[in-house]
């Protein structure tokens, strides 16, 4: 992954410049090491035998485009933003009025380093403006979350400008939905199998199983994981293989899984 | 008693009970106004009705309640004075002044009513009944100013019912002891302590609570009835029996007439009117003209909290069209804003306004910032570990430069403030009004033993949440519309899901959860709601619905 290219090309040629001969071994000394953590941001742990780069380095690769899809697109965008934020980085969610923030904060968004934008660009603003909004939230946050409505308002080619300068910033841009022409690093497709806890009348929502597609550019076969996602407490954790027997096909499961977790809910108010 | 735990603050009152007529003389004698003198039978008249009576009048029989004809009627050459609250106010003034030498922090409970604090002044003095003294010397010394020794200050006083300093443990005892003192005609001083005070309230009607301590009078009337004549039998009676009949109402009612009412008179000094406000006569159409006439205000602002070594934290900018309309908006910063940061703030919103949507009909024609919290300037204290990161601080510089392109509503973070749907548990606050520092978020509480909303829907919660809620039909294996009756009763299973762009199964449902809301208001909400686990092409598909008057909402999606 030359992912930290961008960072060390400025200085390589500053070096150049001045010495008029170029001494590869005098570069690489001026090449300062970059560390595992320096490159990546955390994934969630659950997520992470998917993303894992190498083994015993999972991680978000700086610079990386995210595109999530399928029928649990959202759900897998939000899992992805929510170990960074927890770590310290800042994210910015752009054009998605309709995210569920409870949900959110289940799957374990840190809300008080997420900042929501509106999304201007169905009123008088024009595509230049969305532009200018990207590149300045680019500077300040390392996991921006865009819906495609507003990739749709910017144009290719101020799309790959922003990318580039993403790379060189080091953030990671998550996509939620289609992502068109945009050329992704990692595609994650994330297709519910079903969910659990509801029955003809009785229960309630539990958890649901997805299956986790992960495709990455330079690697070979995609990998794939089923999790739950979310589980019975909102957030994300790894489908045990064993219990996949025991939990019959479809949707009515509610006495086997969702024994006395039942809230009865009362009229209020 | 358990209500004994807090002592109330010593205070001293100077009181004269009819100012107003007091204010009409010395209006008079000022040749403001028609003058009076001392003798006459005078009576102020509020609303058709004595307010209050001289005592030559009240000898004659007028009394404070009496419509015109009647008080005519009792004293036929009564002279009746109209009410007039800001002579009243404008005539008490150089009573103040004459008392603020002794004791700068005064409470002006009404005109002719001072409340102070007199730890203070009692030790400079040397002890309450000095102070009284002192007191009644300056308020005379005042008044005699103020009329310029035409009169002499106790005849004058005398037409008002006499002055009265009273000193006492609270401010409603202190307030009788200053009218006990008019009766005995020299200065109270109820000893300190809650059993002086208690014995010294005791004998005292509870019809004083109306007059004195503001009570509602129906209150009075029905103590009254209840055999409750004097403070001492409502002061005998337990706090709790109170608190059960009366509510909040009964325990205020318990501490005043056990002499444990705390509520400290002001002893701090007024804050300072820091209001920056600038009119043009000629209406501005021209944003970079105001922005120049703002940068005029804050720098004169920021000359002001600089030489103070203040900075201002929270600062409210208003401006207002010749067409009157206005655009009010508070601005928060948690490090402080410099003259820069603040000029960019005016600007941001006048942009985001002459800009926007919605923007002015004319030009504007004034411009006001208003500081609302002011800190000292201690710079910014950089934390060790885990204080501010380089992050945060790209972040808060990003933030701001997009709230800049946006508008500042346009940037928002969620805040937590609970509820029964997922659409309302979390509030989106503008980072302009709450800043960017995540401290005055508030966060879900995650302790688990914090109390749960009663009728939430249980987690997980739906990671989309409709904007708008969809509108579709519900129908059942017979192609019936699914509703549900007035009891919570679904009429039959939900089969299908009808939207816009075709038909999906129902395969799994749960509900219905019944809410009815805010049944008290406009806002009132009535509705049962229902999980819906429906069969798309791309696999199970999971909904929140709503029912509301037969109407089926989708509004959110387990995306």
């Amino acid at each position: 992954m030359n992912v930290s290219m961008a960072r060390h090309t400025g200085g390589s040629r500053a070096v150049g410049a001045t010495a008029g001969k170029v001494d590869i071994s005098a570069l690489r000394a001026g090449i300062p090491a970059v560390m595992a953590h320096e490159r990546l941001l955390p994934v969630h742990p659950v997520l992470a035998p998917l993303f894992g780069v190498a083994p015993g380095e999972p991680g978000l690769v700086r610079g990386h485009t995210v595109v999530c899809s399928g029928s649990a697109a959202m759900s897998c965008a939000l899992a992805v933003m929510a170990a960074p934020t927890r770590a310290g980085s800042w994210a910015g969610v752009v054009g998605l009025p309709s995210v569920g923030v409870a949900a959110a904060a289940e799957l374990g968004v840190e809300l008080s380093r997420t900042i929501f934008v509106a999304d201007t660009s169905t009123s008088s603003k024009t595509s230049s403006d969305m532009a200018a909004i990207l590149s300045a939230l680019i500077d300040g946050v390392e996991v921006l979350v865009l819906s495609r409505r507003v990739v749709a308002a910017v144009s290719d080619g101020v799309m790959r400008k922003l990318h580039t300068r993403m790379q060189s910033r080091g953030s990671v841009l998550v996509l939620v939905g289609d992502p068109g022409s945009i050329s992704a690093d990692v595609r994650v497709n994330a297709s519910t199998v079903m969910w659990e806890g509801v029955g003809a009348g009785n229960g309630h929502l539990q958890r649901r199983r997805v299956n986790i597609e992960l495709d990455a550019r330079r690697r070979g076969r995609p990998t794939r994981a089923d999790v739950w996602l979310p589980d019975q407490h909102g957030g994300l954790s790894v489908c045990d293989q064993t219990s996949l027997g025991t939990v019959s096909s479809g949707t009515v499961s509610s006495g086997t899984v969702s024994s006395g977790n039942v809230v009865s809910l009362r009229r209020t108010g | 008693m358990t209500a004994m735990s807090t002592q109330p603050p010593r205070c001293a009152v100077v009181h004269t009970p009819a100012w107003p007529l007091v204010a009409a003389v010395m209006n008079g004698l000022a040749a403001r106004g028609p003058e009076y003198a001392p003798d006459q039978p005078l009576a102020i008249m509020r609303s058709q009705r004595v307010l209050c009576c001289s005592p030559v009048a009240w000898r004659d029989g007028v009394r404070p309640g009496m419509r015109r004809r009647q008080a005519q009627g009792a004293c036929p050459h009564v002279v009746l004075v109209a009410d007039d609250p800001d002579r009243d106010a404008r005539c008490f003034e150089p009573v103040v002044r004459s008392v603020g030498e002794l004791v700068p922090l005064l409470d002006i409970e009404s005109p002719g009513s001072l409340l102070m604090a007199t730890r203070g002044p009692s030790r400079y003095v040397g002890g309450d009944a000095a102070l009284t003294m002192r007191l009644t010397d300056l308020a005379m010394s005042g008044l005699s100013a103020a009329v310029a020794s035409r009169i002499d200050p106790a005849t004058l006083l005398s037409v008002g019912g006499g002055l009265g300093v009273g000193v006492a443990d609270g401010r409603l005892a202190a307030t009788l002891a200053a009218r006990w003192a008019i009766r005995r005609g020299e200065p109270v001083v109820v000893e300190p302590g809650s059993a002086a005070t208690a014995a010294f309230l005791a004998p005292h009607p509870v019809s004083a609570l109306g007059a004195v301590a503001g009570c509602d009078v129906g209150l009075v009337d029905l103590l009254q009835r209840l055999g409750l004549r004097r403070f001492g039998d409502v002061a005998a009676l337990s706090p709790h029996h109170l608190v059960d009949r009366f509510g909040a109402l009964g325990h205020t009612v318990h501490r005043l007439v056990s002499g444990t009412d705390d509520s400290a008179p002001s002893a701090l000094p007024p804050p300072p009117d820091l209001t920056i406000v600038r009119l043009f006569d000629d209406p501005v159409t021209q944003f970079d003209m105001l922005v120049f006439a703002a940068k005029s205000l804050v720098d004169e602002l920021g000359r002001y909290f600089a030489e103070r070594g203040q900075v201002c934290t929270r600062v409210r900018v208003e401006a207002e069209t010749e067409h009157g309309e206005t655009s009010v908006r508070v601005w928060h910063r948690a490090e402080g804003m410099n003259e820069s940061a603040m000029v960019d703030r005016v600007r941001w919103q006048l942009d985001g306004w002459i800009n926007g949507a919605d923007p002015p009909s004319a030009g504007v024609t004034k411009i006001a910032l208003i500081p609302l919290e002011i800190r000292g300037d201690a710079g910014t204290q950089e934390g060790f570990w885990g204080g501010r990161t380089a992050a945060d601080d790209a972040a808060a510089r990003a933030i701001t430069r997009v709230m800049a392109l946006v508008g500042p509503a346009g940037v928002t973070v969620a805040s937590w403030r609970g509820g029964r749907d997922p659409r309302e548990q979390y509030r989106m606050v503008p980072v302009a009004d709450v800043g960017a520092d995540g401290t005055t978020v508030h966060a879900r509480p995650t302790d688990s033993t914090a109390p749960r909303w009663p009728g939430a829907i249980p987690t997980p919660s739906p990671a989309l949440v409709h904007h708008q809620p969809v509108g579709v039909r519900v129908l059942d294996a017979d192609g019936h519309a699914v509703s549900v009756s007035g009891r919570g009763f679904v009429s039959s299973a939900p089969t299908v899901l009808c939207r816009e762009h075709g038909h999906a199964s129902v395969t799994a449902w749960a509900g219905p959860w019944p809410v009815e809301e805010r049944w008290w208001d406009e806002r009132a909400r009535r509705v049962a709601r229902f999980q819906l686990v429906v069969q798309t092409s791309d696999g199970p598909r999971a909904y929140l619905a709503e029912v509301s008057s037969g109407q089926w909402w989708l509004v959110a999606e387990y995306a």
